[in-house]
């Protein structure tokens, strides 16, 4: 049935280029929408307490194409983790993500370290670079049933060896991770994650950073408990921000809040088209 | 707590679910008649393959990012009967390729599949075309292809991520008749909007047995339906304990999940209360 | 009250059963088959029954089984597996090279974007091998000063364990000396190339590091002054690294890397996934119609969800977003879970008959299959 009023879908590009460019251009913000399982990652990490010995696991298995919504999930939650001191180790399975493993931590000492005169966040001591390793699940069977992670991992990203790191020179084992965080959009590695990061009495509070698409089969593990928090695409990375602003005000502003409220414009683009479409729709039924 | 090992009460539920798939099979094996219901998705796969030689242009068939896993067992069977198709009608069918050991599997396959119909000389390994690893490259790359080559018909069976959509866009794009089947949920939304016929879930390890009829292949999937009535019958049971347990609580209460984590307890003795 | 399950009778019931199991089925299995498929079909159940018994075994066996710790070698055979799959990165290049190759050779359509493919894959695989040497060479110098310390804290240790050496301990310290005053002299030379934009705290690092060094060597270098040199020659191995991370950033083939890398591989990754974005809102008008009430209930839960999630709900409501987690955390996850239910149940059958071989030996069936269902 042909629709009275067919728009070209190089129309509809040109109105997505301008919905998405005109917020980024003329830096237009807007408060985010509140994202409950964003808050619950929040609470956890505050929760979490930086005990000697204990770190947060952190595993960016994103790559520069979903990095627009993983990176700025990583940012705001490895922020967070320095800010409160918590030593955080950075691991990857996913070949692409390497570069981000150093750039984000160094960017966000970087702004720390400028915000806070006289602090430092030493390496080896409150960071640590574990770097790409492969092996999916069957690498992150061994991390839980490692007797000693320094000798599981050997080096980190600069073969260094690891028991020359103060955060490695003691024994460490999953039940030293008060926390791991993972931020991907690819849904296999987070499942081996979920299957396999835990022995039969420890396993420490998973928190995850997904993709839009991923949203609702991440909701699953939400529900039943296996999830502590999420952070539902830049939207949950935007009201995450959002809260970590709340709780230290002369932080400087990322870029999550800005990019979701151009997302926020293109859905309601997208709610627009559809309206139109099932309009056009509904009138050449009408003119047939 | 997480399980690292099975537990006794663990053994016993993968055993009930385990069973049906042995006996099924010998059901299958010894003849007996099994139903499937009609898969319309399936139904237009020859439907497809017949439209892409009507019209003198290519097939292809993208595994996606699946790896060697039981995924690519499934997808090989429907591989093996779209590449019999195309053997027997001379359509020329394109074969992207993601991962290297999968490609070597696939070409295996398809060589098998030429060769069983007598069309080996048809067989050009110059169509399984290894584009890259990387999740975008590759969806570039079949974009590329799907417009140069201007297929007729293409299916994309296998797991899928992000790029689902801009596979079934381009060959949306150049008017291609798509079949889809995928085993993540979240990826069933965009190929429904975009392909002809979408494959939900368990209907992609079904389409294999459905096509071949081959024995060992139809009793599991038969068996796949009853091992699903024992989860059914778990939850419903679960679920009326946790009801019970919030309307009575005094009342100690058969706690199924304490049960099934039990660990071994290396005590001779049976019962204990 | 817990009724406490005793493993004898579920071990011996699940052995009987596989013990059936395999005697019925082995006369089956071999008939038909040729030497390799029963050779692959071997190996293929042997590596499923360690992963199996690994899962299905308890973490130590009774003492009166041996106490064996079934997982005691997992590590290792990970890491073997792991190696052995990462032998398929050269299949993809083969295929490469065979069908892009052969098009540029015979001159075929679309030898032009071939050429292209492939000077951009040596072009990338070039600059790649030289980016990864120059990191190994940075790594490298480093690496000497902590084997230096290494040594040091060896010698240490050698003789507090009262352990026979090839060389004395005075040689040794002899040795050590010798080697920890090139290595501070290098590294002081490598500092004085540095600009001013070299951070302030690697070069005050390297500076007290040898200072310190140089002051226990040349003061009365006995064994005792181990216990101090070793953690400075570790410190200064850091610093080192970081001096040479310095270098090798400013490097050529960090920046042409670089520039491959940040500068076309990485946008051209960012624009594939931008490509969604344009296509669901194309494919959004195009298709959703509603055209039943099933339809109109879809896209209602789809409006509500997508306006529940962005900064302008509280423009319509300030109930959207607990609408929207309702929908998500409920039916939609309910769905979720029956697919995902069945589609496991599916892969772990799958994954039984590719265990145990009881897949057809080819996917290609020898007779003709038959109609459609019934």
């Amino acid at each position: 049935m042909k629709s009275s009023f067919n728009l070209d879908r190089r129309i509809i590009y040109a109105f997505v280029v301008i919905a998405l460019a005109w917020p980024l251009i003329n830096k237009y913000t807007v408060r985010p929408a509140r994202m409950k399982s964003a808050e619950k990652l929040f609470e956890v990490v505050e929760s979490t307490k930086p005990t000697p010995g204990q770190f947060a696991f952190v595993a960016f298995d994103f790559g520069p194409s979903t990095a627009a919504e993983n990176a700025g999930q990583a940012r705001v939650v490895v922020e967070h983790l320095m800010r409160r001191r918590i030593p955080v180790v950075l691991f990857t399975q996913y070949l692409l993500a390497d570069p981000f493993l150093k750039s984000i931590p160094e960017k966000i000492i970087s702004n720390l370290e400028t915000e806070m005169p006289g602090q430092k966040w030493i390496y080896g001591k409150d960071w640590v670079n574990l770097g790409y390793r492969p092996g999916a699940g069957i690498l992150i069977q061994s991390i839980s049933k490692s007797k000693n992670l320094a000798e599981t991992f050997l080096v980190d990203a600069y073969s260094t060896p690891l028991k020359d790191l103060p955060l490695f020179r003691r024994p460490t084992q999953l039940k030293n991770i008060s926390l791991l965080t993972q931020f991907t959009g690819l849904v296999g590695l987070f499942d081996s994650y979920v299957q396999f990061f835990q022995t039969a009495d420890y396993r420490p509070n998973f928190g995850h950073g997904c993709t839009s698409i991923t949203i609702p089969e991440a909701y699953i593990y939400l529900d039943s408990g296996q999830l502590q928090g999420l952070l539902e695409g830049i939207a949950g990375a935007a009201w995450y921000s959002k809260l970590l602003s709340d709780k230290y005000p002369v932080r400087k502003p990322d870029e999550a809040i800005l990019i979701n409220t151009g997302l926020g414009i293109a859905h309601l683009l997208l709610i627009g088209l559809i309206i139109l479409g099932n309009i056009s729709g509904i009138i050449s039924r009408r003119n047939s | 707590m997480g399980v690292e090992h099975a537990t006794p009460g663990m053994l016993i539920v993968m055993f009930v679910l385990v069973l049906p798939l042995f006996l099924f099979i010998k059901q299958a094996r010894g003849g007996r008649d099994l139903f499937v219901r009609r898969i319309a998705g399936i139904d237009a796969i020859n439907q497809a393959v017949g439209r892409a030689a009507e019209m003198g242009r290519s097939v292809s068939f993208s595994t996606g990012l699946t790896s060697v896993s039981p995924v690519l067992y499934a997808v090989l069977g429907v591989l093996s009967h779209v590449t019999r198709k195309c053997a027997i009608y001379r359509n020329k069918l394109l074969l992207p390729q993601n991962a290297p050991d999968v490609m070597a599997i696939s070409e295996s396959v398809m060589k098998d599949a030429y060769r069983i119909e007598g069309r080996s000389s048809d067989f050009d390994p110059a169509n399984i075309i290894y584009l890259s690893d990387e999740q975008f490259a590759y969806a570039s790359g079949y974009m590329g292809m799907v417009h140069r080559e201007n297929v007729a018909s293409a299916f994309l069976f296998g797991y899928f991520a992000a790029e689902s959509l801009i596979l079934a866009e381009a060959g949306q794009q150049v008017g291609a008749l798509q079949v889809a089947a995928s085993v993540s949920p979240e990826q069933v939304p965009f190929f429904i909007t975009a392909c002809d016929y979408t494959l939900i879930g368990e209907e992609l390890y079904a389409a294999s047995a459905y096509l071949t009829r081959e024995p060992v292949q139809m009793g599991s999937l038969l068996a796949q339906d009853r091992a699903k009535i024992v989860i059914f019958i778990l939850i419903i049971v679960g679920v009326a304990i946790s009801t019970a347990k919030a309307y009575w609580p005094e009342i100690n209460w058969f706690d199924i999940n304490a049960w099934i984590r039990e660990p071994w307890d290396f005590n001779l003795v049976g019962i204990e209360g | 009250m817990m009724l406490s399950i005793t493993w004898i009778p579920i071990v011996a019931l699940i052995a009987i059963l596989l013990g059936t199991l395999l005697v019925t089925m082995l006369p089956r299995f071999f008939a038909g088959r040729n030497y390799k498929q029963i050779l692959i079909a071997g190996i293929t159940f042997l590596a499923g029954l360690y992963y199996f018994l690994d899962f299905v075994l308890p973490p130590k066996l009774p003492e009166m089984l041996g106490g064996y710790e079934f997982s005691k070698y997992h590590r290792e055979i990970s890491q073997g597996v792991i190696t052995v799959g990462s032998m398929a990165f050269a299949l993809g290049l083969f295929n490469l090279l065979y069908v892009h190759g052969s098009k540029i050779i015979f001159w075929k359509k679309g030898a032009i974007n071939s050429i292209a493919l492939l000077s951009s894959l040596f072009l990338m695989m070039v600059f790649t091998s030289n980016e990864w040497l120059a990191f190994e060479e940075v790594n490298d110098k480093a690496e000497r000063i902590r084997t230096l310390a290494e040594f040091s804290r060896k010698i240490e240790s050698d003789v507090n364990n009262n352990i026979a050496t090839e060389k004395t301990p005075d040689e040794r310290m002899v040795l050590l000396k010798e080697h920890a005053v090139i290595f501070v002299g290098e590294t002081q030379l490598r500092l004085s190339e540095a600009k001013e934009d070299l951070p302030r705290i690697i070069r005050d690092g390297i500076n007290n590091q040898s200072k310190e060094i140089n002051k226990i060597l040349n003061a009365n270098f006995k064994f005792r002054s181990l216990g101090l040199l070793t953690p400075k020659l570790m410190k200064l191995a850091g610093d080192r690294q970081q001096l040479e991370d310095y270098f090798y950033k400013k490097s050529s083939t960090k920046k042409l890397y670089d520039y491959l890398y940040e500068g076309l591989f990485v946008p051209l990754g960012s624009a594939m996934f931008a490509l969604l974005g344009f296509y669901i809102i194309s494919a959004g008008y195009r298709a959703f119609r509603v055209r039943s009430v099933e339809s109109g209930l879809m896209m209602i839960a789809a409006v509500v969800v997508m306006l529940g999630q962005i900064p302008f709900y509280i423009y319509i409501s300030d109930a959207l977003p607990d609408i929207r987690l309702w929908l998500l955390e409920i039916p939609s996850a309910a769905a979720f879970r029956a697919i995902k239910f069945g589609a496991a149940i599916a892969g772990l059958y799958m994954a039984i008959r590719m265990w145990l071989s009881i897949e057809s030996s080819s996917f290609v069936e020898t007779k003709k299959p038959g109609g459609g269902a019934k």
